[in-house]
């Protein structure tokens, strides 16, 4: 389970960096998400430079069915936040996975990888249709497959570079042994 | 509203100059990024939640050439409102 903290922990980084008092730190953090939800109500958009944007959305009254009790329900018109991330705090998050980059896949990967069921068939082309754009939600492939059958190919020519190594290597002793001593290999050869 | 006239609005609450306001406002920043690339979730009572999520990796298709590519995973920042903080928004409270 993760760690879930509070503003204690910042209000004691900010007295640490800034020397303000454990109150003003307190104010100032209490200050900054309030006049950020006053901006979202007076302006329904706020930047904070180094967070990212902050903005209020209209949703339209839906009706929808009950989880519970299967009815039919409809869902009021209201407001809801979305949050989309600064793009340099993006990339300093996603630091551990900048190695990895967007792979095209080959159509023989795609055969191997791919292998639907009937019913997850039915939802992709449904998907397509109502969308207009054919994407793929549930698939077997992934990262660590794709490492793991190149640990296999890397493998497999470690072990043919042993093998010829090996071969040269008995070559060389007995070339070195028909050179130095060839009355033992004559012996050996005649037996 | 802009970060200029969030900054604005904002040294007019606390009473510092803008510079101070922009220096306490990285401060928070910074705080709050490094808690959170700790894998910490931070919860801001009455505002809402921050919290670093995994997004697996997935294949995806080009639409205008239908080539199949392999979309790496990534960690996004999701923020998810209180109750509170939702019900003044919609002025229920």
């Amino acid at each position: 389970m993760r760690e879930i903290i509070g503003l204690e922990n910042l209000v004691t980084v900010l007295c640490q960096r800034t020397e303000i008092s454990d109150t003003e730190a307190l104010l100032s953090l209490q200050k900054f998400f309030s006049v950020l939800e006053r901006g979202l109500v007076e302006e329904e958009s706020v930047r904070v430079k180094g967070l990212g944007i902050f903005k209020l959305i209209d949703v339209e009254n839906r009706k929808s069915i009950s989880i519970q009790t299967g009815k039919e329900i409809e869902i009021k018109s209201h407001k809801k936040i979305s949050f989309s991330v600064d793009s340099g705090l993006k990339d300093f998050l996603n630091k551990p996975y900048s190695h990895y980059e967007v792979v095209g896949l080959g159509e023989k990967l795609t055969l191997n990888l791919e292998t639907k069921t009937e019913k997850e068939d039915s939802f992709l082309d449904k998907k397509k249709d109502e969308k207009g754009v054919s994407f793929v939600t549930k698939r077997k492939t992934s990262y660590n497959e794709i490492d793991k059958e190149l640990e296999t190919e890397g493998k497999i020519n470690r072990i043919v570079m042993w093998i010829i190594l090996f071969l040269l290597f008995l070559l060389m002793t007995l070339g070195l042994l028909f050179l130095m001593a060839p009355e033992i290999l004559e012996q050996l050869l005649y037996e | 509203m802009t970060n200029k006239e969030y900054i604005e609005a904002l040294s007019k609450e606390l009473g510092y100059t803008q510079k101070r306001t922009v220096d306490i406002v990285a401060t928070i920043v910074a705080a709050m990024t490094e808690q959170i690339q700790k894998g910490k979730v931070l919860s801001i009572p009455e505002f809402g939640v921050f919290e670093l999520k995994k997004k697996m990796e997935r294949i995806s298709v080009i639409p205008s050439t239908q080539q199949r590519i392999l979309v790496p995973p990534k960690l996004t920042l999701t923020f998810k409102p209180c109750t509170k903080m939702k019900a003044r928004l919609n002025h229920k409270e």
